[in-house]
């Protein structure tokens, strides 16, 4: 079980179970929309990147794929944070 | 005189202990890089679309249940988590863990197409389709060619599942393995970047 837990796909999943679970709290919960919706995004990004890096195993510097994965991360965020800001709701 | 699967260089070598930088093949790589970025055109357009009709997608969006969009995503998570967890063992040559975690990933990968078509059923019965509206075309569309990508996934975790039965724990069947948990990884990370994209952005 120790070995388990320190192995570095096991703590991304964690924190990405983690991650998840505060999203949904965000979603369900009264913050203000257009906050809490922009700190959704910005956490889906954060979870991409955990999966690039400890499941896709890109944390070992492997380019140019880990530079692939970091701009298409950027890329959609820019696309999607940035769309959604400018969107007069 | 080496046997047919002695590894025959540094390279190989160093992709059969784990050492090598990049896990999975480079052709897969390119395929991967290739098909995440239509899927980051397809995020654009529908946020184009979204900007011309912001209070009909709005109205849409409602009526999808984000809970059934967290629980795919956990699902693919922890799929992902067992098929990363296969490839360790895949390297350390241990046959039966191996078998044991795709299997696992594989049965948990299932629960994803369970909630997804009991979505589809439930919205189609209710008159929403594809012709809808733009929102429904995109999510009809999207999801249904991220639950294609998530079926040959599917697949290629079966085909590894009986290579791991069956074929020698050599530095190939290493690339294999990590090649497909790549594959699989990429159905986890779009289906991470749609939940919030369809489900979860609220229009104040």
């Amino acid at each position: 079980m120790t070995a388990l837990l320190a192995l570095p796909m096991t703590r991304a999943w964690l924190a990405l179970v983690a991650a998840t679970l505060v999203v949904f709290a965000l979603a369900e919960n009264d913050a203000p929309a257009r906050l809490a919706t922009i700190a959704i995004v910005l956490i889906a990004s954060f979870k991409v990147r955990l999966v690039f890096l400890y499941f896709m195993e890109l944390a070992s510097g492997a380019m140019p794929w880990r530079l692939v994965a970091e701009i298409w991360m950027l890329v959609v965020t820019a696309i999607i944070v940035g769309s959604y800001v400018m969107t007069p709701h | 005189m080496h046997p047919p699967e002695a590894i025959t260089d540094a390279r190989d070598h160093e992709s059969f202990t784990g050492q090598r930088k990049l896990a999975g093949d480079e052709g897969v790589w390119f395929f991967i890089s290739v098909d995440i970025t239509l899927f980051a055109v397809f995020f654009l357009l529908f946020m184009v679309e979204r900007y011309k009709a912001v209070a009909l997608f709005e109205q849409s969006r409602q009526q999808l249940d984000p809970l059934l969009g967290a629980l795919n995503t956990l699902i693919l998570l922890t799929s992902s988590w067992l098929v990363a967890l296969a490839v360790h063992h895949a390297r350390a040559g241990r046959r039966h863990a191996v078998s044991r975690y795709l299997t696992l990933g594989m049965l948990v990968g299932a629960g994803f197409a369970v909630t997804k078509v009991f979505e589809y059923w439930h919205k189609i019965a209710s008159g929403i389709t594809l012709l809808t509206n733009d929102f429904f075309m995109f999510y009809f569309a999207l999801t249904g060619l991220h639950f294609l990508h998530f079926i040959i996934g599917m697949v290629v975790l079966a085909v590894c599942l009986s290579k791991s039965r069956h074929d020698a724990m050599d530095e190939d069947f290493v690339l294999w393995i990590e090649s497909s948990g790549c594959y699989w990884h990429m159905v986890d990370l779009l289906w991470i970047v749609l939940f919030p994209l369809l489900y979860l952005l609220h229009a104040p």
